[in-house]
């Protein structure tokens, strides 16, 4: 039955009926558990900001715009938002940016060939992100995925508050690029 | 505008789209963009790329019980919401049915032909064949009775036929509702000179029955 598109779902969990709600949670869980438990490094905690993400979901739904983006990223940026939210109110984390992603990126570069032959969404990014250098993709990681501001990345990555702006700036504008060639190139 | 140039604003237009860029640089960073199409234009893009970055992530399971303790929570937050709406629907209600006395007492006083204007409504649940609700409709009982139709979710994507059935048993074809992406919507009226609609529901294009809203089940 729940063969239903993203946003067809969303609209049934703002509608208030438990069955989208429950294959709404069901087809999400993972990955905003995962993204919470990358942020805050705890399952307890983790938990509570999966829940409260899809419990803003809910009560937000009417303010999702196709256009702009779909379900998963806008689920997830809710996620993200609350998760950084919690680590500041707990206690400042330093990981590893590569440990966090839980994925070989300095060996898993793929040449451009293969990128095009990604499909997946985080495949592809994963890939754009391996070909960034990796102080680059470090300082990405830390402003991106964990909500650390310049000055924060550069006492995590001791380097001067400029050159943690530039890695950042330079970071996003490569990735950027290197997703929208993929996507001409498809 | 703010103090800043677009010089400076491209320079600062990461950060902005990452979320990271502090309170006073954030606050006259978005006044420029706010009043520069060029830098918002900028800023647009790098935000497409910097949302994405969660994708990121390492799926991970759940703690056992997750999704039962989401939706106990979802539950419980609906209920309170919807008590709060059964308050001012109850109030409106109140208010509606005063004025419909005065109106009809108002209309009695008229021509006998003119009572049938007075107007009563309901409203029923749309049930598909598993009992699940996948919309509402909305009828009135007035001549020519008013119909609407709203589904949200769960139906496929197509044409539907919109059939009605009357007191007398006559069964009335009102239209299409086209469902896209999940989602329709349609309002109209019915003939109903020999009988009210009893029953609204919604036929695939091999004429079976999708869904039924019947306010006595």
């Amino acid at each position: 039955m729940w063969s239903v598109s993203d946003d067809a779902l969303l609209a049934g969990l703002a509608t208030g009926d438990p069955e989208a709600a429950s294959a709404f949670v069901r087809r999400f869980q993972r990955r905003v558990f995962g993204l919470a438990l990358t942020i805050v490094g705890e399952p307890r905690a983790a938990e509570d900001v999966a829940q409260e993400a899809f419990l803003r979901a809910w009560r937000h739904a009417g303010a999702f715009d196709a256009r702009r983006g779909t379900v998963v990223t806008w689920l997830l940026t809710i996620t993200r938002n609350l998760a950084i939210d919690a680590v500041r109110v707990r206690r400042p984390i330093t990981l590893d940016p590569d440990a966090i992603l839980g994925l070989d990126l300095a060996g898993a570069e793929r040449l451009p060939e293969e990128l095009v032959a990604l499909r997946d969404d985080a495949d592809r990014l994963a890939a754009a992100l391996a070909r960034l250098p990796n102080e680059q993709r470090r300082a990405l990681v830390l402003a991106g995925l964990m909500g650390r501001t310049a000055r924060e990345v550069s006492e995590v990555e001791g380097i001067p508050l400029g050159t943690a702006k530039t890695r950042i700036r330079t970071g996003l504008l490569r990735l950027r690029a290197a997703l929208v060639s993929e996507e001409r190139a498809e | 505008m703010s103090g800043f140039t677009c010089a400076d604003m491209r320079e600062l237009a990461p950060e902005l789209a990452l979320g990271v860029l502090g309170g006073a640089e954030r606050a006259e960073a978005f006044a420029h963009v706010e009043a520069c199409g060029s830098c918002r234009a900028v800023v647009s893009d790098l935000t497409d790329a910097a949302e994405a970055l969660p994708l990121i992530a390492r799926e991970a399971e759940p703690p056992p019980g997750f999704e039962g303790r989401v939706l106990a929570e979802l539950g419980g937050r609906r209920r309170r919401i919807r008590f709060r709406w059964a308050a001012v629907v109850a109030a409106t209600a109140a208010a509606a049915a005063i004025i419909s006395i005065v109106i009809v007492r108002v209309v009695d006083r008229g021509s006998d032909d003119r009572r049938a204007a007075a107007t009563a409504v309901w409203s029923a649940p749309m049930v598909d064949a598993d009992g699940t609700d996948v919309g509402w409709a909305f009828v009135s009982d007035g001549r020519p009775a008013s119909v609407g139709i709203s589904v949200s979710y769960a139906l496929p994507a197509g044409t539907y036929t919109i059939e009605s059935v009357r007191g007398d048993g006559a069964t009335l074809d009102l239209g299409k509702l086209t469902v896209s992406d999940g989602q329709g919507a349609w309002a109209g009226t019915a003939p109903t000179a020999e009988g009210d609609l009893i029953v609204v529901r919604l036929l695939d294009v091999s004429g079976d029955v999708v869904c039924t809203a019947n306010p006595s089940v």
